[in-house]
C-alpha cells in the first residue's frame, strides 16, 4: 500500500512526465549527444562503463531524463539498460522509462561503482518513472534494470580463492572482439572425479542474476567444510560464467540478437567461437563420465511465470525423471532466502519450454543429447521476485549454495 | 473456553512426565541429519513417512553451520504432564527463524499453540497487514496482536521469543528480540496483559499440549523451552 507521501511523490512524477510530453520544443535545454549520454547543469549521464546501456530519449536539461534500453542488434523489444549519473550529489532527479522496462522491485541502484546493488523498491516507481535523491558526497550512482555483474566482479570474487588447491582459472577461448572467455575448473587435483558437472551463464548477455548463483556454487564447492570436501572429492566442475563475454562487457541485450543469439547457436555450425568451444571442450572434458549440466538464465521482468523460479526439463525422459528426483531433494535441503521447498518444473512442451529443433539449438537441449547426459536443466531465476521471495545478489548466492548442496545429497543417493 | 478445550483434546497424544521441556536440538538424543519424529514425544500431526524428512535437525548454512531443527510444510505435536502444576506459572521461550514467500495459502503458515495459555497461539500472518504476532483466536485464521509487521521481518534471522503466564495474578507478558529486515535491532514487549483465569486454564496446567506448525514455509528452531 502506498503511503500518502509516496502518493504525492508519484503524482508529482506523473505530472512531470506529462509535462515532458507537452512542453513545446522539448527538450528545451541540455544536450543528449548521440542519445547515449548527457552533459549539462553539472550533471553527466552515460553508459560508459562495462555493461553500460542506455538511450537518452528526452530531457528538460535540468532534472528529468527519459531513458530507454539500447537494443543494438536485438530484433525484438527487450529491457536491459544500465547507466551512471555523476555530479548530482544533493540533487533530486527524475527518470522516466516505459513501465515494461522496470522490474517489480524497481531499478537496481549502486552507489559504489557497481560493486554492490540494491533494489530501489516498487513503491519508488510510478508507471515506469522514478525519482532519486543523490546523497551528498556521492560522486557517481549507477542504475539498471537489474544488478549488473561484469568480468571485474568475477575477478574480484575469484581473487579470494587464489591458490586454492583444485581451482583452475583459465580461458575457454577468445571472442570475436578479442576478449578471453573465462573457464573455471574445480575438482580433485590428484584424480578425475566420478561426476562431471558444468555450469554456464550469460548465454543471453543481459541475464546477470545467474552470475550471483555461480558465486554461490563456487564458494560452496571451495568451502572448508564437509560438503565442500565431498563435492571436490566427487565432482569435477566446468564453469563458464560469461558465455557471451562480448555481450556482457559491451552491455548488449544478447537475447534475440541477429542473426541468432548464443542460446540458439548449439546446432551443427556455431557462429560464436565460445559456443563452438563449449561444444568441443565440454564433451572432451567430461570424458564419458555422467554429466550434469546447468544453464542459468533469467526470464522476462514481470508477471506470471516470469516471477517464479523455474526448472526447465528436457525432452530426454531419463534426464527429466532425474530432474524430478533432484528437485525433490532440493526442496528438502534448501535453506536460502529464495524459497524452493516445492520447486516448479516446467516440463518440456509446456509454457515457454518448447524449443524443439533437431538438432537442438539451445545449450540444454544440446547437452541432453550427449551420450553421457545424466541430468541437465535450464534454471530461470527471476530478476527480483521469485513467488514472493526477493531475488537479489545475496539471495541468488544462497540459491547457488542450495543448488549445489542439494546436488551433493542427491548424488550421494545415486549409483551411476 | 470451548476453543481451548477443543485445542486440548486435539493435541492430546502420548504423555511423558517431566517437570520442564528444554531442548537445544544440538545435543543427544537429537542429531544433525536426523528426524526428531519419535524423539521426546514429537509426533507429526499428518500421517505418512514424509513428515520425517521435513522435521529434521540440520546445520544451518546461513548461521555458521550451527544446528537447529528445520521444519518444512509439517505440523508437530507434543504433550507433557507437569509435576509442578501447582506453581501457577508457565514460561515458554524459543529461538526461531523463518523464511516465507508471501504468496501461498494458508494465511498463517506458522503457529505455535500451547494449551492452557490465554493467548491461544503465536503466529506468523503473511497477509498484507500481518506479521509475527500472538493471541489469535485459536483457529489459525484471525485475531491477535502483531509484534513485527510482515515487511519488517528479516527472513533467515533468529528471533528470541519469551512468554510468561502468571495464573495466580491472571497476567501474561510476551517479549521478542531480534533484528529487523533493515538491520536495526528489534525489542518488542507486550507489557502486562490481564486475563480471566478459568478452570480450564488450571486443568491444562497439569498437562500441556503444544502444536508447532510450519506450512508452506521453512521454520528453524534453535531452542525450545517450556517450564
Amino acid at each position: 500500500m502506498k503511503t500518502p507521501s509516496t502518493k504525492m511523490k508519484t503524482t508529482a512524477i506523473s505530472i512531470l512526465s506529462l509535462a515532458l510530453l507537452v512542453i513545446p520544443g522539448f527538450p528545451a535545454k541540455g544536450e543528449t549527444g548521440k542519445n547515449h549520454d548527457f552533459q549539462g547543469n553539472g550533471i553527466t549521464i552515460d553508459g560508459e562503463f562495462p555493461g553500460g546501456n542506455l538511450i537518452l530519449t528526452e530531457t528538460n536539461g535540468e532534472d528529468t531524463f527519459g531513458i530507454a534500453p539500447d537494443l543494438r542488434d536485438t530484433r525484438t523489444p527487450w529491457f536491459y539498460w544500465a547507466f551512471q549519473v555523476k555530479g548530482a550529489a544533493g540533487k533530486t532527479l527524475t527518470f522516466t522509462l516505459k513501465p515494461e522496462h522496470v522490474g517489480v522491485a524497481g531499478p537496481g541502484v549502486s552507489t559504489d561503482g557497481g560493486v554492490t546493488w540494491k533494489w530501489l523498491g516498487a513503491e519508488a516507481v510510478d508507471n515506469g518513472s522514478f525519482q532519486y535523491t543523490f546523497p551528498e558526497g556521492t560522486e557517481s550512482v549507477r542504475f539498471s534494470v537489474g544488478m549488473p555483474y561484469q568480468q571485474s566482479d568475477l575477478n574480484r570474487f575469484l581473487e579470494k580463492y587464489r591458490g586454492k588447491p583444485g581451482l583452475e582459472v583459465g580461458t575457454l577461448t577468445t571472442t570475436n572482439k578479442g576478449r578471453e572467455v573465462t573457464l573455471i575448473k574445480i575438482g580433485n587435483p590428484d584424480k578425475p572425479n566420478r561426476w562431471a558437472m558444468s555450469v554456464t551463464a550469460r548465454n543471453h548477455a543481459c541475464e546477470m542474476m545467474g552470475n550471483y548463483i555461480v558465486e554461490g556454487i563456487i564458494s560452496t564447492v571451495l568451502a572448508d567444510n564437509d560438503a565442500g570436501k565431498w563435492l571436490r572429492d566427487n565432482v569435477d566442475f566446468f564453469i563458464v560464467p560469461f558465455v557471451d563475454t562480448d555481450g556482457v562487457e559491451d552491455g548488449d541485450q544478447g537475447k534475440n540478437r541477429a542473426p541468432h543469439d548464443h542460446n540458439r547457436d548449439y546446432g551443427d555450425s556455431p557462429i560464436y567461437p565460445e559456443v563452438a568451444a563449449i561444444k568441443k571442450q565440454l564433451p572432451e572434458w567430461s570424458n564419458n563420465r555422467p554429466l550434469i549440466a546447468i544453464d542459468l538464465h533469467d526470464p522476462a521482468l514481470r508477471n506470471d511465470i516470469h516471477e517464479v523460479l523455474s526448472f526447465l526439463g528436457t525432452k530426454n525422459e531419463a534426464v527429466a525423471k532425474r530432474l524430478d528426483a533432484y528437485t525433490k531433494v532440493l526442496g528438502n535441503e534448501s535453506q536460502g532466502s529464495i524459497i524452493c521447498n516445492k520447486p516448479y518444473i516446467m516440463k518440456f512442451g509446456s509454457a515457454f519450454n518448447r524449443i524443439d529443433a533437431v538438432p537442438p539449438l539451445h545449450f540444454s537441449g544440446w547437452a541432453s543429447t550427449l551420450p553421457n547426459a545424466y541430468l541437465n536443466f535450464t534454471l530461470e531465476t527471476p530478476y527480483a521476485n521469485a513467488s514472493g521471495s526477493e531475488v537479489n545478489a545475496d539471495s541468488a548466492r544462497e540459491l547457488g549454495t542450495d543448488l549445489v548442496y542439494a546436488m551433493k545429497v542427491w548424488l550421494e543417493q545415486e549409483q551411476p | 473456553m470451548k476453543r481451548l478445550l477443543l485445542l486440548f483434546v486435539l493435541l492430546s497424544g502420548s504423555m511423558k512426565l517431566i517437570g520442564s521441556h528444554e531442548v537445544g536440538f544440538d545435543t543427544a538424543p537429537y542429531g544433525v541429519g536426523q528426524s526428531i519424529i519419535g524423539i521426546n514425544g514429537w509426533e507429526p500431526r499428518q500421517k505418512g513417512a514424509e513428515a520425517k524428512m521435513f522435521a529434521k535437525v540440520v546445520n544451518v548454512r546461513w548461521d555458521h553451520e550451527k544446528p537447529a531443527l528445520m521444519l518444512k510444510g509439517v505440523s508437530l505435536k507434543n504433550t507433557e504432564t507437569r509435576l509442578d502444576q501447582g506453581a501457577g506459572e508457565l514460561r515458554f521461550s524459543c529461538e526461531l527463524a523463518f523464511n516465507f514467500n508471501g504468496r501461498i495459502a494458508p494465511e498463517r503458515p506458522f503457529r505455535i499453540a500451547i494449551s492452557g495459555t490465554p493467548f491461544s497461539e503465536i503466529f506468523f500472518d503473511r497477509s498484507e497487514k500481518g506479521g509475527f504476532g500472538f493471541a489469535g483466536d485459536g483457529t489459525g485464521r484471525s485475531g491477535g496482536t502483531i509484534m513485527v509487521p510482515r515487511d519488517e521481518l528479516k527472513p533467515n534471522s533468529f528471533y528470541h521469543l519469551t512468554t510468561a503466564v502468571d495464573y495466580s495474578n491472571g497476567t501474561y507478558t510476551v517479549e521478542l528480540t531480534g533484528t529487523r529486515k533493515d538491520g536495526t535491532p528489534l525489542h518488542y514487549q507486550s507489557g502486562e496483559q490481564s486475563f480471566e483465569v478459568t478452570p480450564a486454564h488450571r486443568m491444562n496446567l497439569g498437562q500441556i499440549s503444544y502444536l508447532l506448525s510450519a506450512q508452506d514455509m521453512t521454520l528453524y528452531l534453535r531452542s525450545f523451552s517450556l517450564k
